[in-house]
């Protein structure tokens, strides 16, 4: 593999952008009304969890990457088919993540643009960022993500005098049953997404540092989401937001005299585009690894041309995005996102308490080394 | 637009191709990558032309009910 | 050799590939100049006696606006500051796109300050009607929505102003200066959104009528009742509700003085409302205003130097602030059987569960409750004097 490394901080960065890209114009939790405030944070916990499992697979698997950690466990034959529908899987995500974004600058920005001329253009973009390797990401990441926090600053700033604190009651009016799905769909979008990263973590410079860098990142872009719903839901009132196609940008709209719907854009342009660049880098790296050949870049312009097409093909509309990303997203995601990944961390405990590979605990320490 | 479409991918396709072959790539990828670029090229001419093929998401929406965990 | 031949080859081909973006893109897809579209400031919505939607729009002529409030070198151009035009159609978007056969330019509706429905349409569909305008990504949210009553909203806006160049721009100033006096409501379209699908609280919406030849008055309130329009406040009862509503930037009541009247400036009002329950039932509605208010004139006779003046007068204050507040209150609960306060809201914060049995006959409940309104006034200064000229009979 490529020697590229990334700092913590830039790590950091890339899953933040990553994790809160899209809770710009998506409220996953939206499913609970108003008492998604509290989903969110169930599915901050969870995520958390959920993200231990994840660095732990890969901190057991010293610079390995999902697929050959998958060939590993799972042997040649299962572990390329399963590689095979992780790849498809990423490849999906970004086309899910092409659309959401083309189908948010036409709506509010851009009617008239063709939605596949304002992605085909995207993808020129990010195609140079995943072909300049992760390290760029990283640094890219370092420039821009830090734009998302701020802008969510300055627009609450600006509504600051818009608000009414008792939005939040009654809460729980129709129990729990409602906040615990909704915290459920938040889960696997996005946290649960980042199983991507697996595809990434062997390039973090100093693997001691991995466990404390996803969670505390994850921490923060679901403060971050919580913030910005609770927010939205002062400045909105309940019943507005049920009815809102994307909200942090309806939001937005309501600051007199200047228009800050660039900025929503913004956000959504490095948020949308960590993630996607991630996406077609664990494809793109996925592919390369499946089939033995040196370097992903063979597979980046195949797979990211591949995925502006699918991001057109999978959905009619804009309505049949919303329906199937609430109501299948979800359960597609469980293999992906939580079966096989749990079954990979019971192997690769099991691996390790095995006396036949003992050289799993020095390798943790000493950083990746081995060539795989 | 099919036109453009065609030739747009033909040139990916020509670069990658030249890529591959420079590189000695096994057949196995450069197999793998036409078929990529083969779908997308079909399947971007189809919706160019207005037929849309069913989708992906149609037939994960399918498999799902199969299963049963949707209804 | 050839390899760097090559590299020249990818230069070029990478240089002109970035000149044509540089050509292509240098805009947004549908950019338009100043000049290519029609700067739309007022829109009047009126249905017609067979259900159709009549437009109209007050379009602004940037130019003409320059040459008019610059030295007058004019002369060339046109010379009104503004058009007006009607136009009949089925739907609202269709209206407008229709009505491109009689107008010049595309219209651009971002710009739009007031937002005119006519009584009529108010009555029959005021959600639909606004349907459009929550929809489409060129509106503000932040447009003044005013109900024009006696009167069609076509009139309004093809009257001209001797006050500002662009009509639209003076009604919405006329408007935008109700937090001075109360009597009228800043409805933004955000607002009327908001209360339109919540069964707590009926929107209530500003009014507007002619006031003469080239004036309007922005006095009063529509009252609304599941999404059309039931009556209408006067400026007492609008600023009762005001009051209640706590939504007064600061108002002059007048109140009888020994011998004479007094006008009190309020400068400072909170209030907040709220729903007593007994036993799960609502007993009692509840609202309550504190406000501050100073001595603003004194037309008449007597001495203000003693502190219980003070209080007596704060006393009388709070009688005639009550009074404004229990007309407004007593009409929607008489009157028009519809919770413009949103008391409705509150029950359903604070009682979900009674609340979710009693939604659907709300208004009817919320007619039959008694009222408790409580105001607490404190005068705190006099201005620059403290009596009047005329102190002794």
């Amino acid at each position: 593999m490529e020697k590229t490394q990334i700092s913590g901080i830039q790590l950091y960065l890339i899953l933040l952008g990553f994790l809160f890209g899209s809770s710009v114009i998506l409220t996953p939790a939206l499913g609970a009304g108003r008492d998604a405030w509290l989903a969110m944070i169930l599915a901050g916990v969870a995520g958390i969890l959920l993200m231990w499992v994840y660095t732990t697979i890969a901190l057991l698997n010293p610079s390995k990457t999902l697929v050959e950690i998958l060939r590993d466990k799972l042997g040649k034959v299962i572990g390329t088919i399963l590689s095979v529908l992780y790849i498809w899987y990423f490849v999906h995500l970004a086309a899910l993540v092409f659309r959401n974004f083309g189908e948010f600058i036409c709506t509010t920005t851009l009617p008239e643009t063709p939605v596949a001329v304002v992605m085909g253009l995207f993808a020129l973009v990010l195609l140079y960022v995943v072909n300049s390797g992760i390290e760029v990401l990283g640094r890219l990441s370092e420039l821009f993500v830090l734009i998302l926090p701020t802008v969510v600053l300055i627009i609450s700033i600006a509504l600051i005098t818009e608000h009414d604190f008792t939005a939040f009651l009654p809460v729980l009016e129709d129990g729990m049953a409602p906040v615990i799905q909704a915290a459920f769909v938040n889960l696997t979008f996005p946290f649960g997404e980042a199983v991507a990263f697996l595809m990434v973590f062997p390039h973090l410079n100093r693997m001691d540092n991995l466990k404390k860098v996803v969670i505390s990142s994850t921490a923060t872009s679901s403060a971050l989401a919580i913030f910005v719903f609770a927010r939205d839901l002062i400045a909105l009132g309940s019943d507005l937001i049920a009815r809102a196609t994307f909200i942090p940008h309806l939001t937005s709209l309501l600051i007199p005299e200047f228009n800050v719907v660039p900025l929503v854009d913004i956000n959504l342009l490095v948020g949308g585009g960590v993630k996607i660049s991630v996406c077609i880098y664990a494809a793109a790296k996925g592919l390369s690894q499946v089939t033995g050949t040196h370097d992903y870049r063979s597979f980046s312009r195949a797979v990211i041309t591949f995925c502006v097409v699918l991001s057109v093909w999978v959905y009619e509309n804009l309505i049949e995005m919303f329906a199937w990303a609430e109501k299948l997203w979800p359960y597609y995601s469980i293999p992906f996102q939580f079966v096989i990944p749990l079954l990979l961390l019971l192997l690769s405990l099991r691996g390790k308490n095995k006396p036949s590979q003992p050289n799993t605990e020095n390798t943790e320490t000493e950083s990746c080394t081995s060539d795989a | 637009m099919v036109i453009v479409i065609i030739v747009v991918f033909l040139i990916i396709i020509a670069y990658d191709v030249q890529g591959f072959i420079r590189k000695k790539e096994r057949a196995s990828a450069v197999i793998i990558y036409l078929v990529l670029m083969g779908i997308s090229l079909v399947v971007s001419v189809l919706l160019a032309s207005g037929k849309r093929p069913s989708s992906p998401a149609q037939w994960i929406e399918a498999a799902l009910k199969m299963v049963g965990v949707v209804k | 050799m050839t390899a760097g031949w090559r590299k020249k080859a990818k230069g070029m081909v990478l240089l002109a590939f970035l000149l044509a973006c540089l050509l292509l893109l240098s805009g947004c897809w549908n950019y338009k100049e100043l000049t290519d579209i029609n700067v739309v400031v007022g829109v009047g919505l009126d249905r017609t006696e067979e259900g159709k939607v009549l437009l109209t729009v007050q379009v602004a002529e940037p130019g003409s606006i320059q040459s008019t409030s610059g030295h007058g070198s004019g002369g060339e151009g046109p010379t009104k500051p503004v058009f007006v035009v009607s136009h009949e159609g089925e739907t609202i978007f269709g209206a407008i796109r229709e009505m491109l056969a009689t107008v010049d330019k595309k219209l651009f509706f971002s710009t739009v300050q007031v937002l005119i429905l006519s009584e009529r349409l108010a009555r029959e569909s005021l959600e639909e009607s606004l349907d459009f305008f929550q929809r489409d990504h060129e509106v503000d949210y932040l447009m003044n929505v005013l109900v024009a009553k006696d009167v069609s909203p076509a009139e309004i806006l093809a009257m001209e102003s001797d006050m500002d160049t662009i009509p639209a721009v003076y009604i919405s100033e006329t408007v935008e200066n109700t937090s001075y006096r109360g009597t009228g409501k800043k409805t933004m379209l955000i607002d009327v959104i908001k209360d339109m699908d919540c069964k707590g609280k009926q929107p209530v919406i500003g009014q507007i009528t002619k006031a003469g030849e080239n004036m309007v008055r922005t006095e009063g309130l529509a009252v609304f009742k599941e999404g059309k329009l039931v009556g209408w406040l006067d400026p007492y009862e609008t600023r009762g509700y005001q009051f209640a509503m706590n939504d007064i930037g600061s108002a002059i009541v007048n109140i009888p003085a020994e011998e004479g009247k007094m006008s009190m400036e309020v400068f400072r009002s909170k209030a907040k409302i709220g729903v007593e329950f007994e036993d799960g039932e609502p007993a009692c509605l509840m609202v309550k205003v504190r406000l501050e208010a100073n001595v603003g004139g004194h037309e008449g006779k007597g001495k203000l130097d003693a502190p219980e003046k003070i209080s007596a007068l704060e006393e009388i204050l709070e009688e005639t602030i009550r009074k404004e507040i229990a007309m407004a209150l007593e009409k929607a609960q008489d009157e028009y059987s519809s919770d413009i306060f949103g008391f409705g809201m509150e029950v359903h914060k604070y009682h979900p569960q009674y609340w979710k049995k009693a939604q659907d006959e709300w208004d009817r409940i919320f007619s039959r409750l008694p009222a408790d309104i409580q105001v607490d006034a404190k005068i705190r200064r006099t201005g620059i004097i403290i009596n009047p000229v005329i102190k002794e009979h």
